[in-house]
Formats: structure tokens, sequence, C-alpha cells
């Protein structure tokens, strides 16, 4: 009974591990050889099956002529084997290949006439003395050619994969095939066969999906063991029903272990077998070195480090598209015969990036689960690669814009340096000539205040001075305008000594009195007038300094404002100032009413060291 | 024989600068500084009462400026103009192209001896005169032109003062020749002698519309618009004035008025 489910627990699994192997070599359009070892293979296993496998449960002894053909196909494996592994040095011209591989055709030939005689003239199949000369001849064959080619590369492969093939059929003629054998030994004569397709198909088919299917064989395979093995120790306990039922229980906790089973064989696969990395590893270490790098370069250079080992490719290359109107492919990952990998990086922009990975070591073949990694790595590299572009793009415009104010800031102040209106000098002087001939004392106060004037105006100064500096200069203003109008202008200037040490950028308030002369005093016949007061205010919780220019003069409507903005009243280049230095929580208001005069209200943040270092505070801000 | 004295007035509003050209002008023996006005209004009444030979205009002076003076002057009896200013850019051009006589402050002596020997010669040939005053007008118009500043005042002679009237007053302009009606929102009439483009190129274009060849009126008043039978309408200002609307700014009219 044990050996008649070792044939049948031995033959199903040899027939599917032979039917893989046929399928994947069909379907990869492989050779013939390969496909003719599937073949046999599995002629070999379904043979067997329905003759030693299945009369022990249907009672029907085994059709001679179908267990000729099973052992005929066995016999012929090793020398196609044989044949594959030698076709290379064959074609050229290798002469004792070429009688090798000639003796083995013909050993396996003349097995396989031995078994049909067998089976046609007494059905005592198999022939022992056939399966004697396949074992005889192909032992000694592999010696031959483990003289002949241990000096090449890969011979050692070749004789592994021989030698299986050999006990393949070496063990048949141990058997009696009367199904009297113990069943270990009938598991040893009958599925020999079975280690040569797992060899097969890890050597050449560990591609694409044959993981998977090397997975579920070598679960069946553990499982198979553990239910014999079961049944094995069960044969002498069966004689009650406890027994049973612990054959039973056994079924039961079989089935329950059986996902356990699975991940072992899985691990057994991916680590023993397919030396395959760890993928969430390499996906955890490839967000995390993507995320690390800022730079397209370092980010390709860091994952082709990462993917190189894993991948175990000898060729892992970086190319660059420029072309904007290249369409992203459909798949990302385009695999060549498994050896070799293309993938898109599919940023949204170009230039765009591809990988190519090629010359894979030791036959390793690129499987489903590596490109689905590539696939992933791809991805994650686009949207790194995006995000680096966007935040690039952002900040090369904040740095642009920041550039271009800062310059519009200084060109204001430069130019208010360099605009020393000339109607005022001028009228200054006419101003100190009356002076000069009527009261030469005065004329030499009006004149101090005008060089003084002009110096600091003039000068090149910092960017940023306080208020007390900045009405000393506007006093000074103030003055020779007073001398020149006369009694048509008063001064009133209003600053606590506490206010004067507040810094605020310079000359930001020069052209708003200069405003208040210009259009508000000239301009009315009796005059005015000049107000400057100073204060603190809360201002989007901050203290703010207020400052007020006024005047009683002649005043104006919104359409004098909105024509003088853009005639350059000054008040267009204060704004800007204000705008660039203070951002949101600079302002400035005017309230201008025709025939009693202008009032114009900044507010600008007091803390001087965010004045200061508004600059950097602002960059800051922005990145 | 001793020539007549230059007769000479001095209208600026700043008092130093005023005296101080008034200290210049003294030191020539020949200059008889007969009057001095602190602003545009005055000097045109103190011109018309003195006939001076030749006038000191300061350009820049409130309300009536100096080129304002010149404005509401009769022709016959505009002295010759000698326009002073501090710093002009677009009025020196006009006056070097039209070869009229300016000064700059603080005016130079010298300068200013050139100017009265140009007025003496000028004085004793008629066609040189008049022609000056000619040359003089015509500099005026083209710095009023040139000059981007808006119009806020028109002064208006009315019997011996002159009336400010602040353009935004202004309800319609009707020409007729040489004239201009002016009516404002106070149903206020004054007659001014200018030409309806040019005071039309120195009024604000989004606050007053032309209706035709001869009127402008503020749109702000425009409360009735009534459709004529070929597409052209009249308009009804609050004060009962009636105006046709020209076939090709009945065309404007429907396009900036009559849309929501």
């Amino acid at each position: 009974m044990a050996a008649s489910l070792v044939n049948i627990l031995g033959f199903t699994t040899g027939a599917l591990l032979y039917g893989m192997l046929f399928w994947m070599v069909l379907r990869s359009n492989s050779d013939r050889l390969s496909l003719l070892t599937g073949a046999l293979g599995l002629i070999w296993n379904i043979g067997a099956f329905l003759g030693y496998g299945l009369n022990s449960v249907v009672l029907i002894g085994p059709s001679p002529l179908l267990l000729a053909i099973a052992f005929s196909a066995l016999g012929f494996l090793p020398a196609v084997v044989v044949h594959s592994v030698l076709r290379s040095r064959v074609t050229s011209g290798w002469s004792i290949g070429r009688s090798i591989l000639v003796i083995a055709y013909a050993l396996s030939f003349l097995a396989a006439s031995l078994q049909i005689i067998v089976a046609v003239r007494d059905g005592a199949v198999p022939s022992q003395s056939g399966l004697q000369i396949l074992t005889a001849g192909f032992v000694l064959l592999v010696i031959a050619l483990l003289l002949n080619t241990r000096k090449e590369a890969g011979w050692a492969k070749s004789i592994w994969v021989i030698s299986l093939a050999v006990f393949a059929v070496s063990a048949l003629h141990l058997s009696d095939h009367r199904g009297t054998d113990p069943w270990w030994l009938e598991l040893l004569v009958h599925n020999s066969s079975v280690p040569l397709a797992l060899a097969f198909l890890h050597q050449d088919y560990r591609f694409a999906l044959a993981d998977i299917f090397l997975k579920r064989a070598v679960a069946l395979v553990i499982l198979v063991g553990i239910v014999f093995a079961i049944y094995v120790s069960g044969p002498t306990l069966i004689t009650d029903q406890r027994s049973i039922l612990l054959l039973f229980a056994g079924w039961i906790g079989t089935a329950l272990i059986y996902p356990w089973i699975r991940s072992a064989a899985s691990w057994f696969v991916d680590n023993v077998m397919l030396h395959r990395p760890d993928y969430d590893m390499l996906l955890a270490e490839a967000t995390r070195t993507v995320a690390r790098h800022d730079s397209v370069e370092s980010i390709q250079e860091e994952l082709s480090q990462l993917l190189q080992p894993a991948l175990c490719a000898r060729s892992i290359q970086w190319n660059r598209t420029n072309d904007a109107d290249t369409q992203l492919p459909q798949n990302i990952v385009t695999v060549t015969a498994g050896r070799a990998a293309v993938a898109v990086i599919p940023t949204v922009e170009a230039p765009r990036y591809s990988l190519s990975i090629s010359d894979l070591e030791g036959g390793r073949r690129l499987l489903s689960d590596d490109i689905a990694v590539i696939e992933k790595l791809a991805l994650l590299t686009a949207r790194r690669i995006d995000a680096i572009r966007t935040a690039h793009e952002r900040f090369d415009r904040d740095l642009r814009e920041r550039e271009m104010s800062k310059l519009a800031a200084e060109a204001e102040l430069r130019a208010l340096r360099a605009q020393l209106h000339p109607h005022f000098l001028f009228n200054a002087l006419t101003t100190i000539g009356y002076l000069i001939q009527t009261s030469p004392s005065k004329a030499l106060g009006t004149l101090m205040q005008l060089s003084s004037l002009l110096r600091s105006v003039l000068r090149s100064g910092p960017e940023f001075s306080t208020l007390g500096e900045e009405l000393k200069i506007i006093a000074a203003y103030l003055e020779i305008e007073r001398a020149r109008f006369e009694d048509r202008l008063s001064v009133r200037i209003d600053v606590g000594r506490e206010l004067r040490e507040l810094k605020l950028p310079a000359l930001l308030l020069q052209p708003l009195v200069e405003n208040a002369i210009k259009h508000g005093i000239s301009k009315s016949i009796e005059g005015g007038e000049v107000r400057i007061t100073a204060d603190l205010i809360p201002r989007n919780h901050h203290t703010a300094l207020r400052v007020i220019v006024e005047d009683t003069g002649n005043g104006g409507d919104d359409l004098d404002f909105s024509n003088g903005r853009t005639r350059g009243l000054g008040l267009n280049s204060v704004e800007k100032r204000l705008q660039y230095y203070g951002h949101d929580n600079a302002a400035m208001t005017i309230t201008s009413i025709r025939g009693s005069g202008t009032r114009v209200e900044i507010v600008l943040p007091v803390d001087g060291a965010t004045m200061e270092n508004a600059d950097a505070l602002a960059l800051k801000e922005r990145m | 024989m001793t020539t007549p004295k230059l007769r000479v007035i001095i209208a600026d509003d700043e008092r130093p600068a005023r005296s101080f050209l008034a200290a210049t002008l003294r030191t020539f023996p020949d200059v008889d500084l007969i009057g001095e006005a602190s602003n545009g209004a005055e000097a045109v009444k103190l011109i018309e009462r003195e006939r001076p030979d030749i006038a000191f205009l300061d350009l820049q002076m409130p309300e009536l400026d100096g080129i304002g003076v010149v404005r509401l002057l009769k022709k016959n009896l505009t002295p010759l103009i000698a326009f002073v200013t501090a710093y002009d850019q677009y009025a020196v051009r006009a006056f070097e192209l039209n070869a009229v006589d300016y000064l700059l402050k603080p005016v130079e002596a010298s300068r200013v001896r050139e100017t009265l020997d140009r007025a003496i010669e000028r004085l004793e040939q008629k066609e040189l005169r008049s022609e000056t005053v000619d040359r003089v007008r015509a500099a005026v118009e083209e710095f009023e032109t040139a000059s981007p500043q808006k119009l806020e005042r028109i002064p208006v002679r009315r019997r011996d003062e002159i009336v400010l009237v602040p353009v935004n007053e202004i309800a319609s302009v009707v020409a007729e020749g040489e004239l201009l009606h002016i009516r404002t929102i106070q149903n206020e009439r004054h007659t001014i002698s200018y030409r309806l483009r040019d005071l039309e190129a120195r009024m604000n274009s989004n606050k007053f519309v032309r209706l035709g060849r001869g009127t402008i009126v503020n749109v702000e008043l425009i409360r009735r618009i009534i459709p004529l039978p070929g597409g052209t309408y009249t308009v009804v200002l609050p004060n009962n004035q009636e105006f046709k609307v020209s076939r090709i700014q009945s065309r404007i009219i429907r396009e900036q008025l009559l849309r929501l």
C-alpha cells in the first residue's frame, strides 16, 4: 500500500513538474531539445502513473506497451540532456563530443528497443537488461564527459545536470517493478526524474512566473512527504478506530499547517533557489535613498548601486531624453527575454530618464517580483524628480522675484538720492540770493541747511536710517522752504524723543514732505501748515510705527492722486519700498480733500531687527 | 536827450524771489519798476491797469500761473513777456522754439540786461512788437498741449475780476466761433476765448464727453438720453440744456453710456 501511495504521489508530482517545464519551454519558444526534455519527462511520469500508480487502486494490470513507451521516454531523457549540454560544442565540430552524443542516443535507442521487444514478446516490462545498459552506458559517458570537459567553463553545471539525468534512469533496474518493493525503493526507483525537472526549472526558467510555480511545487513536494510520513507510520496502528481517528487528525493537522508549508516553501525558493533579494527591504531602502537626495544625478547613482547587487546586473545605465513630445509608453518596464529590462521614469515633464538593466549574472532572470519592484522604483523616482523639479522651479522663481524686488527697492533709493529736485534747488538758491541782500546771517543759515540737506541726501548711505535722522533731514528741508514761502508755510514736527531711535528705510518720509510742499503749499495762495506726527499703534499683533505727514494746502481729489501716482509723485516709490521692507505689515493711506489739504499716513513694523534683516527674514519665509 | 524808462512789472508768489528780481531790476537806471503782483490774478489786473512795456511772469504760481496770465490778457493789451522759472524743461523748450524770453532762477543780472535790451529793440519797432506777442501766445499754446498736466481750473474774465472755474464744476462747453460758452453745475455762464479741441485735450477724458463738433458735456451730469430716428440721440442735462449728438458721437455714446 505504501509503495502504491508513493507511486501515485511521486508520479503526480513528476507529471506536474515536467508539465510545467514543457509549458514553460513552449511559451518561451525555447529550443526543441528543452521541449523534448519536458515532453519525455511528462510521458514517463504519465505512463508510469498509469502503469504503477493506478494498478494498485483500480486493480488493472499495466499495459505492457504503455509501460514500454514510458520507459523508453525515460531512457531518452539522459541522451537529450547530454545533447542539449553538448550542443554548442558539437556544432563547432568537437569530435569527442559528437561521438559521445552518438553513443548516448545509441544507448537510449538500444534500451528503448529492448523495452518494446520485451513488451511485444512477453509483457515483462521493463526489461532489466535494457535498464542496466542505460545505467552502465550513461555512467561511463558521464565519466568520459567529466574527463573531457573539466577544463571548460561551466563544465561543473553540465556534469551536474547530466548526472541527475543518469540518476533518473540508473535506479530503475533496482526494482522488480511488481509493486512488492518497500516504499522507499519505489520512491527512489520511480521518482528519480523529479530532481532533474527541478534542476532544469531552476537553471533555465527562473524567469517570469516560474518562481510561483516553483513555490507551489516545493510546497506540494513537502506536503506529499508529510502525508506520506503519516501514512507510513499509520499501517502498524490501523487496526482500531482510534488509529483511524488519529489518522484523520493527522490529515486535519496537515491541512492546518499547509499555510506554513507554503511560506516555508516560498522562503526556500526565494532565498535558496533563486537568491532573490528582499523586496520590502529593497523598496524601503530605495525610498529612503530617493528622499534623502535632492539632485537627479545623485538619485540615479544611488539607485544604480542599490539595484545592481539586488538584480545581479552587471550593467545599469541611465539614459536621458530631452524630447518633450515623447508619449510615455504604456508599460513602464519593458522586458526583453527575461534578461534585460528598460524602465521609463514617468516624470511629468521632459527631460525624461530611462533605466536600462542588462547583463544579468549567473543566468539570473527578471522575475515578476523584480519587474514589480522596478516599476515601483520608477514611479517613486519619477515622483521624487517631479518634486525636486517643482521645488527648484519655485525656489528659482522666489529667488528671482526676491532679487527683482530687491533691485527695485535699491533702485528706488538710488533714484531718491539722485533725485535732487532741481526746482527745489534753484528756488532755494534764489531765496539765498535774496537773503544775502537783506539778511546775510539768515542767508548763511539757509546755505548751511541746504549743504547739510544735500550731504545727507546725496551720500550713498545705508538702506536704513532712524526716524530721528530722517526728521533732521526733513527739518532742514522745511527750513529752506520756510525761507522761500515765508509766512505762507508753517511747520510742526511733533515726534516724541523715544520714537526717534526707531529704524526705518532711508528717505522714506522725504518724498511725502516734498509732496506736501509741492502740491499742497505752493499751490495755495494762502499757504498752510505742514505737520509731521508719529506714534506707535498695534497692528497684526505687533507694534507698528505710524507716521502722518499732512498739510493744510491745496488738496486734491482721487483723480489727482491716480494721475499723480503714475506720474511719479514719489508716492509710488514710497509704496513700493514699504511693501518690500514691511510686506503685509506696512501700509500707506492717503486722504485728500480739495481745498483743505492732504494727509498721508504710513504704518510700518516697529521691530528694528525685523526691518534690518528684512531681506534674510523675507527669504526664509518664502522658502 | 533821455530815453524814456522801461516800464516793468513783476509777478511771483514767492516774496524772496520777487524781491530778488526787483532788486536786480532796480540796479538798472533805465528801468522803472511800476508794480509787483503776488499771484496771477493780480498780475492780470496790474498789467491791464498800468500797461507796462514788459512783464516778468513767474511760471509757477498758485491758481493762475504765468501761462494763464498770458492766456487771459487781451492781445492788444499784452506787453512784452519774460517768463521766470526755477526749472521747467517743457516750458523752456517751448520758449526756446518760439524765441520767447525767459529767465532762470536765481536770475542773473547780465541775463536780465539782455532781456531788457531785446525789449527796448522790439519796442522801437511796432511790427516786431506784435510779432513777439504772437510768438509768446504760440509758445504758451504749445506748452499747454505738451504739458501732461490736466487742467484744474479755467480762469475767466468777468468785467474787472477774474473768476476761476474748477473744471470739475463745468456742466457743458459750447463752441461759437472763437468763443467757448461754459455752463457750470450751478448754472453760471462764462465765456472764454479758446479752441474747443485744445480745451478738450486738457480736460479729463473720463469725465467729459464730446457730443458733436461744438459741444462737450460733463458725463456725470447726463441723466436722460432720448433716441432719435436715425440712430442718433438727444442728451438732456439737469439744467434742461438739450444737446443733439452727432452721428459719429452717437456710436461712442451707445458704447460708453448705454451699456450695462
